[in-house]
């Protein structure tokens, strides 16, 4: 299944014939990339003795791999276009080059270098398989993740959903697993400008122009879904890159989460649920368990009873924490931000393994040059597994 | 809209995707699998072992995090 968002090497703006003397005579059918052929035409223009190609003869498997990453442009390469890009400077410059453009492709090569992600040796460098889509039934859905308990009475829920702009928008599918977990009409907390999908238009929604940052709109989200809905019994907090299960999400946290007494029916001892749960912290048995260390991976998807959320938003580390103009980890890092706010009130992150819902934002809003692979993946979720497995 | 603000270091976040506080190295996929193409190691380190997995097309170029020598 490709990737929910995906594109295909078929539709690609970058795609071309290659220029006929280099197409290699035991495959005819090779296509050609124009972005890494108008990059390297550019940086060695001022050289008349580089003949290079307005299309880069690429392999289909560069193609393919490409399509599963984030369109690239000339000014934001992706890794797999990187690669490509790094192997026809070294040809170029073995052949051909003037000091004018032997600094440009230098500087071309330094940029590509910083377009590939540092991964563990054992990381995958593509995207999870996505599983398919087919509709998982409440029963179905528990024989695949075992709930810690069942029966509970259904939760009031305030749900939102924290949104910017990113380079392959995600918002849309995002919001369409949660209509199909039983949360049809989440409040959007939109940072920045990003371009809303038409499902988006219509609901509710906080826009906040220009962006205040990643914390801050996630700390104010939770503020105000607090204030809008204060008898709620549970606030999800969702980020725009989440893809929930097709299966009826809702009524199995209701049972699983909803004590049925009085007042707060968000059971006591859960505090901080996280429906997503990373590679590097999933447990080695399927199920629900806390987490024994501190949070740090991940608040794609957290549900927080009535008492922690408002401790969270009267936190005054967690106030502070946005109050440093520091557009690095104080303006991002909220799941670090919760991982020691939970750890001081002396909690612990509730997990599912496998992961409830996947990270399938191919980029971080917050961190830029952080594709979603390595341990920013669940790897093995509801939705997907890991490639090759 | 893109978002094109420079790569941001943080030592207290997790969401930055693998650190390299020792540097890291580049691995390019041939035909007779990952060869050595960039050790950008920081004094006291040296590249980690190659991918574990073969590359999904030739020339496709990995980085690693370096590792204590």
């Amino acid at each position: 299944m490709p990737s929910p968002v995906g594109r295909t090497p078929q539709r690609c703006p970058h795609r071309a014939a290659p220029s006929a003397d280099r197409v290699p005579s035991a495959d005819q059918a090779q296509p050609g990339c124009r972005l890494v052929g108008g990059l390297l035409r550019t940086a060695f223009a001022s050289d008349d003795s580089c003949a290079t190609d307005a299309a880069e003869p690429v392999a289909a498997a560069v193609c393919e791999a490409c399509c599963e990453h984030f369109d690239p442009t000339e000014a934001d390469l992706n890794p797999v276009v990187a690669s490509v890009l790094l192997a026809a400077c070294d040809r170029e410059l073995a052949a051909c080059g003037d000091d004018a453009s032997r600094d440009r492709v230098h500087a071309l090569q330094r940029r590509a270098e910083a377009s590939i992600p540092v991964l563990l040796p054992e990381d995958a460098t593509q995207p999870p398989q996505w599983l398919g889509r087919e509709r998982l039934s409440l029963d179905q859905l528990a024989a695949k993740l075992p709930p810690l308990r069942s029966g509970g009475q259904p939760l009031d829920w305030a749900v939102g959903v924290t949104t910017a702009p990113r380079r392959r928008p995600t918002l849309a599918t995002t919001l369409g697993s949660l209509a199909a977990a039983g949360w049809e009409r989440p409040h959007l907390f939109v940072d920045g400008d990003p371009e809303l999908p038409p499902d988006a238009v219509a609901l509710p929604r906080t826009h906040r122009q220009p962006a205040v940052g990643a914390w801050p709109n996630y700390l104010l989200a939770l503020t105000e879904l607090m204030h809008r809905h204060p008898a709620a019994d549970a606030f999800l907090l969702v980020q725009d890159d989440a893809l929930l299960p097709n299966a009826p999400v809702r009524a199995y946290l209701d049972g699983m989460l909803g004590d049925g007494s009085a007042g707060d029916r968000f059971a006591d001892r859960f505090e901080a649920v996280s429906l997503y749960c990373a590679h590097d912290e999933q447990a080695a048995d399927d199920g629900w368990a806390p987490l024994d260390q501190r949070w740090t991976l991940g608040a794609v998807a957290i549900a927080y009873s009535r008492a922690a959320a408002r401790d969270f938003i009267a936190s005054p580390e967690l106030i502070a924490r946005g109050l440093g103009g520091d557009q690095g980890g104080q303006r991002a890092g909220i799941d670090t931000a919760i991982g020691h706010w939970l750890a001081a009130r002396g909690g612990a992150m509730l997990r599912p393994t496998p992961s409830l819902v996947e990270h399938i934002g191919e980029t971080s809003t917050i961190w830029p040059n952080a594709p979603a692979l390595g341990n920013r993946i669940a790897g093995r979720s509801l939705v997907s597994r890991p490639r090759g497995s | 809209m893109t978002n094109l603000t420079p790569e941001i270091h943080a030592s207290d976040t997790s969401s930055s995707g693998r650190s390299a506080p020792m540097g890291h190295a580049l691995w390019q996929f041939t035909a007779e699998g990952w060869r050595l193409r960039k050790d950008a190691s920081l004094p006291g380190a040296q590249p980690s072992t190659p991918p574990t997995q073969p590359g999904l097309f030739v020339g496709q170029i990995r980085a690693t995090p370096s590792v204590a020598s």
